[in-house]
This record gives C-alpha cells, sequence and structure tokens, in this order.
C-alpha cells in the first residue's frame, strides 16, 4: 500500500515537471520576439559563421544572422503549428470516430474506407505530393501533415466507442430517453477522454518532427522566416566550418520532442492509475 | 480432534493499513475437512483467505500466527514461504479461470505447473489426468486437455483448476466465492466436485463464500464472519438447525428457499465484541462475558 | 383486457464472422397487471436478449411486443420509455463513472419528463431506503447493494408501469439479494407496477415471482404459476434446474 501510495507520489512529480518544463517552452514561442538578443533576420556579412560568444551565444550562420535568436523564433514557429495541428486534427479526428463507432453501418464504412485511403500513403510522400502540388508554405505543410493525422484519433475514438457502446450506463441512458448526440457528448466523450489526450501529446512531438522535416526538404518554412527544420538544412553544408549552425537547431529539436514524449508517457501513467482506481 | 491437522490460525489479526480488518481468528482445520466461512461482503472472509495464502496482496498481520503442515509461517522467510504456499496449498477465485493463461493450452499449463514443482513424469502424466478427470466426472480428456481457457465455460474452468489442485497433491484447497460467478447448475456441479474432492482425495478445504446454500451443501463447519471476527462456529449441520448467535439467524433468513416466502435482511447492528465461547460440544458463539 | 405486455413470436439472432447463433426462437408470453414474472434459465439460453428486445435496446428480426394493446416499434414515445424501464446486472457500470449518483438519477429524470421536471431525489432515495447523502458519491465508492437499490431509484423515478429486471441480484451477496427482493416486492404493492424478474437462480425466482417461464436455448420450454412448476414440473431441463438447488436444510 505504501509502495504503490510512494510510487504514485514520484509519478505525480514527474508529470508536473514535464508540465512545467513544456510551459517554459510554449512561453518561449509566446514572448519569442521579446526575448530575442539580436534581431533574428538581420545579415551581417562581416560577421558570417562566427563561433559561440558572448553576443551571439550559439554563434552565427552564413549569412551572420545571430542562430541564438533564431532557435528562438523558430521555437515559435515549431511549437505553434504543431500545437494547432494537433488540435485541429484531434477534434476533426475524434468526432469522426465517434461518429462511426456509435452508428456504425453505413456510416462507419464511409468514414473508416476514408481512413484506409489515408493511411494507404506514407505520411511524408502525401505531404509531398500536397506541397507538390498546392506549393511550399507553413500552411500547407500543416495541411499536409493534417491530412492524415487525424486518421489515428479517428481509429482509436471509433475503437473506444465501440468498446463501451454496450456498458450498462450506456444503455440505460438510452433507456432514459437521451439523444445520441447528449450521449456521445456527456457519457462517451469524458470516459475516453483521457487516453485521447495522451495520444495527443504524444503526437505533438512527432507533427514536430514531421513539420521540420517537410522544412528540412524545402517544402515547409521558407525563408527567411525561422525553423528548425529548414535551419539544419541550409546549414548542413558548413557543417565543418560552422557546426553550431547545425546542431543548436537539431539540438533544440531534439529537446522538445522528448519532452513533449515525455509528458505523453506520463499523462498516459498517470491517467491509467487513475482509471484503475 | 483426532485426525492431524493441517492448518490452524492462532488469535490471528491482520489488515491493510488502518486498523485490523480480522481480529482474533482462530480456527483449526484437519486432513479432509472442508471448513466454509460465510459473512457478507466487506466482512473480512476475504482478507482471511489472503492472510493464509500470504503471497500477492498480503495483508499485514498484526498479532497471532499461522500454522500450515506443522510449519509456523511467521518464522519462515517470504521465500521459504512462497514455496511452501504454492506447493502445499491450491487456490480457486470467484473468475473462473483467473489462474490459467487464457491463450495457452490445458496441456502445456498443467506440464508447466507440474514441472515447476518437481512432480512432472512424462509416463504417468497423461494416466493420472484421466484419473483425476473421471474422478471429477469429466469427459473428454484429451479434448479439455488440447483446448485453451478462453474457449471454455466458467464452470468448466472452474472445474479444471479443481483437477489441477488434486493432481498436485496437495493438501489444501483455498477457495474465494467460487461458485458466485456461475449458474445454478454449474453450481451445483462443483460444489458436488468440491465434496468428491475432499471424500477421494482427503483434500482439506477452507471455502470463503456468502452462500449459505453452498456452505451447508458442502461444508463440514461453517463460521460465521460479521466485523472481522468469527460470531458462530459449528458443524454445518447444527449451525443450520439450531443457529445460536442472532446474527447467524438473520443471514440464514436471508437464503431463499425453492418456493418458500421472500427472504428478509434488517440491517439491524449486532453486538461483535466479546470472547467465542464453546456452547456445546464443538459448537462455538460469540458472547459478551 | 388483462395483459399489460404480450409478446409474440419475437425473433433474434447475431451475426458474426458469418455464423448465425439464433438467440431468440419464436418466443410468445404475456404479463398481467400487477404481476411478476420470472424468466429463468442459464447464460445464453437467451433472457438477457429478451429483456433488450422488450425495452427497445435492440430491435426483433421478427415478431412483436405489445404494450397496453398498442403495438411498439423500434423508434419509441417518450411515454412509452418512461413506461418500461430496466434494471441492469452490473449496477455499479449501469451509473456513469464520472458523474455523482445523483445528477445520473436527475439526468435520466430530466430526458424522461422533460425540462422543468422536479425529482423529489428525498423521497425516491427513502422509497429505496437509502439516506440520500449516499446519492451525492460516485458509483466506484458505493456496494454493489447499494448501487443496485440507486439502479432501482432511477428506474421507477419516471413512475414506469413495467420494470425489466436483467439477473438484478446475481453479483449480490444473500443479503443484498434479500433486500433487493423485499424492495422490489414492496413497491408492486405499492404502485402495483408489473414485473419481469430474469435470473439463472430457481429459488430465487420462486420465492418472488407469480409465474415463472423456463428458457433455454432461446425458447421458453415450460411456464406456468410458481407453485405448479416448483412442485410439478414438466420439462426434463425443468426437473433439471430444480434439482440443482442446493437447499439449507433446517
Amino acid at each position: 500500500m505504501d509502495l504503490t501510495m510512494a510510487a504514485r507520489k514520484k509519478q505525480k512529480r514527474r508529470l508536473c515537471v514535464f508540465l512545467v518544463l513544456a510551459g517554459v517552452l510554449v512561453l518561449i514561442g509566446f514572448f519569442a520576439p521579446l526575448i530575442v538578443p539580436n534581431d533574428p533576420n538581420a545579415t551581417n556579412a562581416a560577421n558570417m559563421n562566427a563561433s559561440p560568444s558572448t553576443k551571439y551565444l550559439f554563434g552565427t550562420d552564413r549569412y551572420g544572422r545571430c542562430v541564438f535568436s533564431r532557435v528562438i523564433m523558430g521555437a515559435r514557429t515549431s511549437i505553434f503549428s504543431a500545437v494547432i495541428l494537433v488540435a485541429v486534427t484531434f477534434v476533426i479526428g475524434t468526432a469522426l470516430g465517434m461518429v462511426a463507432g456509435w452508428y456504425g453501418g453505413a456510416v462507419d464504412s464511409i468514414i473508416m474506407r476514408i481512413v484506409d485511403i489515408m493511411l494507404a500513403f506514407p505520411q511524408m510522400v502525401l505531404a509531398i505530393a500536397v506541397a507538390g502540388i498546392l506549393g511550399g508554405g507553413m500552411i500547407n505543410a500543416m495541411l499536409a501533415m493534417g491530412l492524415s493525422g487525424w486518421t489515428l484519433y479517428a481509429r482509436l475514438a471509433r475503437a473506444q466507442v465501440i468498446a463501451m457502446k454496450n456498458e450498462p450506463f450506456i444503455s440505460a441512458a438510452r433507456l432514459s430517453g437521451c439523444s445520441n448526440t447528449k450521449i456521445m457528448l456527456h457519457y462517451l466523450l469524458p470516459c475516453m477522454l483521457g487516453g485521447l489526450i495522451v495520444n495527443a501529446a504524444t503526437q505533438l512531438g512527432v507533427m514536430m518532427i514531421g513539420i521540420a522535416g517537410l522544412s528540412f526538404l524545402g517544402i515547409g518554412v521558407t525563408e527567411p522566416n525561422a525553423e528548425w527544420g529548414s535551419m539544419i538544412n541550409q546549414s548542413r553544408a558548413y557543417m565543418q566550418l560552422a557546426p553550431w549552425a547545425t546542431l543548436a537547431p537539431a539540438g533544440a529539436t531534439v529537446v522538445t520532442v522528448m519532452i513533449f514524449n515525455c509528458l505523453g508517457d506520463c499523462l498516459r501513467d498517470y491517467l491509467d492509475v487513475e482509471t484503475a482506481k | 480432534m483426532s485426525d492431524k491437522t493441517i492448518l490452524s490460525l492462532e488469535g490471528l489479526c491482520a489488515g491493510y493499513g488502518r486498523g485490523d480488518a480480522i481480529s482474533d481468528i482462530s480456527l483449526s482445520l484437519s486432513t479432509g475437512e472442508a471448513l466454509c466461512v460465510v459473512g457478507q461482503s466487506g466482512c473480512g472472509k476475504s482478507t482471511l483467505l489472503k492472510s493464509v495464502i500470504g503471497v500477492f496482496d498480503k495483508p499485514v498481520i498484526s498479532a497471532g500466527d499461522i500454522v500450515f503442515d506443522g510449519c509456523r509461517l511467521s518464522e519462515l522467510s517470504q521465500k521459504r514461504r512462497c514455496a511452501l504456499t504454492t506447493s502445499g496449498m491450491g487456490f480457486i477465485f470467484q473468475t473462473p479461470g483467473a489462474a490459467f493463461n487464457p491463450i495457452r493450452s490445458y496441456k502445456k499449463q498443467f506440464i508447466e505447473t507440474l514441472k515447476s514443482h518437481d512432480k512432472y513424469d512424462a509416463k504417468s502424466f497423461l494416466p493420472s489426468i484421466k484419473d483425476v478427470f473421471s474422478r471429477l466426472g469429466l469427459q473428454d480428456c484429451e479434448r479439455i486437455l488440447a483446448s485453451c481457457p478462453y474457449e471454455m465455460s466458467g464452470g468448466m474452468n472452474q472445474r479444471i483448476a479443481l483437477a489441477l489442485v488434486i493432481l498436485m497433491q496437495q493438501k489444501l484447497l483455498l477457495a474465494d466465492e467460487p461458485t458466485s460467478a456461475l449458474d445454478a447448475v454449474t453450481r451445483r456441479t462443483v460444489a458436488d466436485e468440491l465434496i468428491a474432492m475432499r471424500t477421494d482425495c482427503g483434500i482439506a478445504q477452507m471455502i470463503v463464500t456468502h452462500d449459505f446454500a453452498l456452505a451447508s451443501y458442502v461444508a463440514d463447519r461453517i463460521a460465521v464472519m460479521h466485523c472481522g471476527r468469527i460470531v458462530e462456529l459449528a458443524p454445518a449441520k447444527e449451525l443450520v438447525s439450531s443457529p445460536l448467535h442472532p446474527y447467524t439467524r438473520m443471514l440464514l433468513e436471508a437464503v431463499p428457499a425453492l418456493g418458500g416466502s421472500i427472504p428478509t435482511f434488517s440491517d439491524a447492528p449486532v453486538q461483535s465484541a466479546g470472547k467465542l465461547i464453546e456452547a456445546c460440544a464443538g459448537h462455538f458463539v460469540l458472547s459478551e462475558v | 383486457m388483462k395483459n399489460i405486455l404480450s409478446v409474440k413470436d419475437l425473433c433474434r439472432s447475431y451475426e458474426r464472422n458469418d455464423i448465425k447463433t439464433e438467440a431468440l426462437h419464436d418466443v410468445s408470453f404475456e404479463l398481467k397487471y400487477g404481476e411478476i414474472l420470472g424468466i429463468v434459465g442459464t447464460s445464453g439460453s437467451g433472457k438477457s436478449t429478451l429483456l433488450r428486445l422488450i425495452s427497445g435496446l435492440e430491435a426483433p428480426d421478427a415478431g412483436s411486443v405489445v404494450f397496453d394493446g398498442r403495438e411498439l416499434g423500434q423508434k419509441r414515445a417518450l411515454a412509452d420509455k418512461r413506461d418500461i424501464q430496466m434494471i441492469f446486472q452490473d449496477a455499479g457500470a449501469s451509473f456513469h463513472p464520472r458523474r455523482t449518483i445523483a445528477s445520473s438519477i436527475n439526468d435520466a429524470f430530466q430526458s424522461l419528463m422533460g425540462k422543468g421536471a422536479v425529482l423529489d431525489l428525498d423521497s425516491l432515495c427513502i422509497e429505496v431506503g437509502l439516506n440520500s447523502c449516499l446519492a451525492r458519491r460516485y458509483p466506484g465508492s458505493l456496494s454493489g447493494g447499494q448501487c443496485q437499490r440507486f439502479a432501482i431509484a432511477r428506474a421507477i423515478a419516471s413512475s414506469p408501469r413495467v420494470l425489466l429486471c436483467d439477473e438484478i441480484t446475481s453479483a449480490l451477496d444473500v443479503s443484498s439479494q434479500a433486500q433487493i427482493l423485499e424492495l422490489l416486492s414492496s413497491l408492486r404493492a405499492e404502485t402495483g407496477m408489473s414485473m419481469i424478474f430474469v435470473s439463472h437462480d430457481i429459488a430465487v425466482v420462486s420465492t418472488l415471482c407469480d409465474r415463472i417461464a423456463v428458457m433455454r436455448g432461446g425458447d421458453i420450454v415450460e411456464q406456468g404459476n410458481t407453485k405448479s412448476i416448483i412442485s410439478a414440473p414438466r420439462n426434463e431441463y425443468t426437473k433439471e434446474l430444480i434439482a440443482s438447488v442446493m437447499e439449507v436444510k433446517h
């Protein structure tokens, strides 16, 4: 008994730590223009590929721009695009998945076949195709990622609804005359939200890597806007000359993705116990 | 009793953290005897059983001791105790088949269990299983062995679990609500098998249940528990025909009888303090001194 | 007209992996006003399916459910839903796990009676013999017997005329079972509600019910007055069921 209490406390502490870290990241992204030490887009021909110093913490890139400032500005693009992307796909995917699971039959078949089609394309290939048709840019990159991103939530939500559909409390709600929408929103959704949110938290990291990957390929964020993926791409040719220009955004990506993944894991451990109770 | 005592509890007090869930339990069980512990849910009967098992989810024993097969359990290390428990006692639980892996065949699981206790003998394995199965009235020995627990009904799983206990030549069976998840017909079958197991193989049984009907059908002696204490302990026939403690009478009135009137049970508090006193030979009742 | 509910030739089969299993096969029976009908059978005999069809949770493949002289379809009017209520075996799971009992009961009442209807929770709790303080708790923190009594409270809040009980005492211990049986019989005495009481335990059914129907493999094999079924069963299966009862010998 005491052992589980101690373990539970530890879980709670871990969750808090990662929540704070994630919060700090979001704050950095939000206030990025205010905290950057130098103008992230100001070029300086006299100071190209300079090594890290007190003025330029992470040195400068091939145009003489401050890498530190660009990494911080990049946090804004990366984190916010990932959060918005996950939020939109979460809502759409969950709604469609619940409808498919609850009504079943033809509605279910149609929605799930669309999911199958989306999953049949590798995500990156689909994204490249979309970017090829619509052109590059942040919004198009997000659209490309989102096109297949929602399927995860749809499949999860559908599976959970089907599992819960015949629970006595759902039957009881139906017998007491609750409408379908009410059952879905008031009865089903609160019971499955935990699992879905955990997935969304883990998905944040994946989306971030996805967008960085697209930018790295040159079909995501375009210059001069700062984004970690595109920064890595542009500075990799000067790897030997100015390794900091590659390592700084790469390190930032790794750290951020890890924080969001760990947050997802902690959240899952924490909620798992909650439901087991 | 003249028979060999297999298990005895000496003033056992145990619980989970805050206070004792069971207090001052003294019982003894001889070879080939069946004792049923009857009580409402939350009366501490499962805690009692788990204290005896003492392997998983185990309550903290604050006073008293358990003697199993001549060994004082408190004197043994946890490892020795586990070894003694798993080789000497068999368990069945409320959830049928909880002790089996649902997707491995019974045969593999039987062999594995026997091997881990050095009781496996390739030559005698099949004949002895056939013998045990026929004693429990299970037909189609080969077909059962080849199938997996998930394919079987709850009652079947419960019966096969009993077979394994006999096969392991364990001396004591501990059962927690063995029939409450089963339907009426299967319940009767399992009850009959419990009796067969005791009379044919001499395996002592301690069965925890809320079902007075099962208890009076299967048991030699019945102990009635209330609020963590034994309020009455007597031979089954005597306890049912002439209950002394008011709580026992209340529980008996709650048992539905075929074609009888609607059973009743009132939430009236009953005294559960005092000492267990022998009212007549072998009939103990809790009374204030 | 003396039947509040009559069921005619109900059929229902389920298809899974192209294997068709018949859960109900031409089941017919009548329920009189103010009567408690017991349905006995082992698991898989189709008794739960039967209740789900009567309650409207599922649609029958064939046959009809006639309530108070009208045939009920799959889409039911609110008034009909109000009149036929059902209680389930797993009482704890029949309440929303993240809501208090009171809010669940209230919610069901509002949906059935229309917005603005005021529920007198206190007197409802008294009726089922519980303290209304308990209703502020979550289902997970109550015992099975308490949950089941709240489930009865929810079902009778809209004053239904037929109560369907699906194995409602099977998961309870004998003391709670006795209390639930007492509660049901006093409810019938007070309100004249008709009930169908489904259970695998013929002893339990025989104490409460006026008539008994025995089900096996989706068919009703025998039905009649409790007394005659118990004392002179005709069907082999009924005999087997009665023989399996373990009696406490006084």
